[in-house]
């Protein structure tokens, strides 16, 4: 036995060694490019208001892409909340994708709504559009009803219907900041080569919202809803803009993305997947290479989309399953990008990252503590080696956290009381005892339910938020942090 | 090294950065909860900045005194919000306020700093409170191009020859929020920029030539009639299109046989920008000609067809409705206008 594991076992344990000083590496080099990318933003963006923008007339028009089903309780709040946006020429597309409650009529009764049939090129094919309603009291509010779809259709539906030059797909309970649409309006402006840009998600939990708007900004309180604000600065202010550096980002979250509406048309919009927003940008990345068409993607750090995230165990390893899974079908279905030199950069660097980082770190990291535990039973491993370890993961994830909050602390501070950055503090350290571990165990079975071939998004119930069966739940859920650490 | 090694070491580099990382956002934390316990917040702040503002200038000194316990951030910030907010004698207090304080001070020497953030933050600041400088114009060929962007945003409030000159140059920049930056200046500025335009617009290059045309078209302004005329038969096809449209937003029905010879332009774009003209300008003799783009093998040229023909009144209506009773891609484009105008009727009605 002991041979075997000195034959086999312990070159493992040399590659996880191995793999453990290069992921150290690789995030310090993301760190360091996150930092210098905030340090250009927080310069550019200085005393900058955006009014120009506001008040011009050849400022890019936008429509706001909002899919919803069976979203009766909240559906009104969130309309009126991207009402009241401040952006000059504006259009929000509501596609109720066949909802079984009373979103439609709630709608219909709220905002006015009169039956219009406006002419539209149907691009992308979609179930069938019933109704397209426009609001009396507001003319920008276009309402569709359709048969049910999905997601990915009720985009499709909407990205069909509406006019804007630029579009904005976001999840009908998210709250943006006022002027968030100008703040990412901006490299749209810079230059014709953005195609599609991000903004950051931060977490709701602990705020007070009125209205559909956020009326204070503070950290949540819970264990479980700060370990996940952590887990969010992390991705948005450290990996995101890292990889904005880098070489481009892979993933914009479906709760709060624009994009430029003739090239979501050109790639044939959304399609049905687990993880659709990142297979979007994956898709416009590739179609970008194999056209020699623009094909840029840009991640403003400012502009914030609020979301509610998990509040129970239960709910949140599903989330964190599906993630998991719907990253792994991206991944294989682009699988020709990997290590390929024709997608540049790409192909020989983002993709391969997001594989060798991302989607491995929960097999490595599980590899790791499983053969250090099998190497301490049959004594090839002394316990002080084995402690060490562990603490060294530990440490390696705890800095990690706490570098965002870093990066958090010298440029928005958007929570604002001293007292909740405090308890981030306590959150990106309780992160990396117990819990970190069973993220990683949620993601190996995503893994395992990918390969087994389930294709649904699970059964999912979040306060507010009425749930139903396979397929069957509101559309507020995306892959938003998948990437939690890159 | 052996494998423990190199865990002790990587331990021992980790923990002494996870420490560094604490020190620092504690020591961040507790300055800032020191600063908010000792300076009057931004709410003093406002209150102070609205109460000269509503005083006038027999406040301003008094107001001034009352904010020198608070911090700069706040105060520049409250006054870069409430600054274009406010005209007449508010403004001219604001300004005044600004001078005592020190802010506008320090902003005029900080557009001849090395830095470009400086140069940036000082030239928002004194496009805020609408302070003309005579640095303007040296900013608006700065090397930065988020400088000459907000150079030109700052130039609406003094267009003199020299920075419309110079905004005109920039319509030619490798940046495009420059290019924006200009074109919007250009509208804003209106119609004191149109004789500069007139000028650039017989020499432009076809690119510039568009952007000069769309701040025309944008602008409306009358004088651009004679030159937009002579461009709907210029070699490239986007300047056709921007002419066409330069042509309807002049609202001169002068233009309607120009543009409904555009009608068989080669380029789709042209004959989508004249169809589109035609019906802003109403022209109704131009509906028969419209009427054989119904069948047009774009679907965006059917839809503006259709679109145009609704626009042109009870003649276009006619045509729509012999268009809706034939069979092909013409008749569905043709019902779905007339769809549409019957829903908008009802609307109307009810």
């Amino acid at each position: 036995m002991k041979h075997f594991y000195a034959t086999f076992i312990s070159p493992i344990n040399h590659f996880v060694l191995a793999y453990f000083v290069a992921l150290g590496v690789f995030y310090l080099v993301l760190y360091v490019s996150a930092a210098l990318e905030m340090r250009r933003y927080l310069r550019e963006v200085r005393a900058e208001k955006y009014r120009e923008i506001l008040s011009s007339e050849i400022a890019p028009s936008i429509s706001m892409l909002v899919p919803a089903y069976n979203e009766e309780l909240s559906i009104k709040e969130s309309v009126r909340a991207l009402l009241t946006l401040t952006y000059p020429q504006l259009e929000i597309v509501v596609v109720d994708d066949g909802s079984t409650d009373e979103t439609l009529s709630a709608l219909t009764s709220t905002f006015d709504l009169l039956p219009t049939q406006p002419i539209y090129d149907r691009r992308i094919a979609t179930k069938w559009v019933q109704a397209i309603y426009r609001s009396q009291t507001f003319p920008n509010l276009v309402v569709v009803s359709k048969e049910k779809g999905g997601k990915a259709d009720s985009l499709n539906a909407a990205l069909n219907i509406s006019s804007g030059e630029l579009v904005c797909a976001i999840d009908a309970d998210t709250i943006l900041d006022p002027d968030g649409l100008r703040r990412l309006v901006r490299p749209f402006i810079r230059s014709h080569d953005v195609v599609a840009a991000g903004a950051t998600i931060r977490v709701a939990n602990g705020c007070t919202v009125t209205k559909g708007r956020l009326a204070s900004e503070r950290g949540p309180h819970r264990p479980l809803a700060g370990i996940q604000a952590v887990e969010y600065l992390r991705a948005f202010l450290f990996g995101r803009p890292g990889w904005n550096r880098l070489g481009g980002n892979l993933l914009i979250s479906g709760a709060f993305g624009l994009f430029r509406r003739q090239n979501l048309l050109d790639t044939n919009g959304y399609v049905k997947s687990v993880g659709e927003d990142m297979e979007l940008i994956v898709r416009l990345r590739r179609h970008a290479y194999e056209t020699g068409q623009p094909g840029r993607i840009e991640f403003v750090p400012d502009p914030v989309a609020w979301t509610e995230t998990p509040t129970s165990f239960k709910e949140l390893s599903k989330q964190r399953e599906r993630w998991h899974r719907g990253f792994s079908d991206v991944l294989w279905r682009h699988r020709r990008v990997f290590l390929n030199p024709r997608y540049g950069v790409l192909g020989m660097a983002v993709f391969p990252a997001f594989v060798l980082f991302e989607w491995m770190a929960p097999i490595i990291e599980a590899s790791g503590l499983i053969l250090v535990t099998l190497g301490l039973i049959l004594g090839q491993v002394t316990a002080t080696f084995a402690i060490l370890f562990f603490s060294l993961a530990c440490g390696l994830g705890i800095l990690l956290s706490m570098l965002a909050l870093l990066l958090e602390e010298f440029s928005f501070r958007r929570y604002g009381r001293v007292r909740d950055r405090a308890l981030l503090v306590v959150w990106a350290v309780l992160e990396n005892l117990g819990y970190r571990q069973l993220t990683v165990f949620w993601r190996l079975r995503g893994i395992a339910s990918y390969i087994r071939g389930k294709k649904s998004w699970g059964k999912m119930r979040r306060k507010g938020f009425v749930s139903a069966d396979d397929d069957d739940v509101p559309f507020t859920e995306t892959i938003a942090a998948a990437s939690l650490t890159g | 090294m052996t494998p423990l090694g190199l865990v002790v070491v990587s331990l021992t580099v980790i923990g002494s950065a996870i420490a560094a990382v604490l020190i620092a956002v504690a020591a961040s934390g507790l300055i800032e909860a020191r600063r908010l316990r000792l300076e009057p917040g931004l709410g003093d702040a406002r209150r102070a900045v609205i109460t000269a503002l509503s005083g006038g200038e027999s406040k301003a000194d008094a107001v001034c005194e009352s904010l020198r316990g608070s911090a700069k951030r706040h105060i520049i910030g409250v006054m870069l919000d409430l600054a274009p907010s406010v005209s007449g004698t508010s403004r001219s207090v604001l300004v005044n306020l600004g001078e005592k304080i020190g802010v506008l001070g320090r902003a005029r020497t900080g557009v001849r700093r090395r830095r470009w953030f400086s140069r940036l933050y000082a030239a928002r600041v004194l496009a805020a409170f609408g302070v003309e400088s005579e640095h303007l114009c040296t900013l608006l060929t700065d090397r930065s191009p988020d400088v000459r962007a907000q150079a030109a945003a700052w130039s609406v409030i003094a267009p003199t020859p020299q920075a419309v000159e110079n905004l005109i140059a920039l319509l030619d920049d490798a940046d495009g929020l420059c290019r924006f930056a200009a074109e919007d200046a250009l509208i804003r500025i209106g119609l004191l920029s149109t004789e500069a335009l007139l000028d650039a617009l017989e020499v432009a290059e076809e690119e510039i030539a568009g952007r000069i045309l769309k701040i025309a078209a944008a602008t409306g302004d009358e004088r651009f009639y004679p030159r937009a005329m002579a461009l709907t038969t210029h070699h490239s096809p986007h300047t056709r299109a921007m002419a066409a449209a330069v042509l309807a937003r002049t609202g001169d029905p002068s233009a309607g046989p120009a543009l409904v010879a555009m009608l068989d332009d080669p380029s789709n774009d042209v004959v989508l920008a004249a169809a589109a003209a035609l019906a802003r300008l109403a022209y109704w003799p131009g509906a028969a000609d419209v009427e054989p783009l119904l069948s047009h093998s774009s679907w965006d040229t059917r839809k503006q067809a259709a679109m145009t023909l609704l626009a042109l009144g009870a003649p276009g209506a006619l045509l729509l409705g012999v268009n809706a009773r034939a069979a092909g891609p013409a008749a569905e484009m043709a019902t779905q206008a007339l769809q549409l105008r019957s829903l908008s009727v009802e609307a109307e009605v009810s």
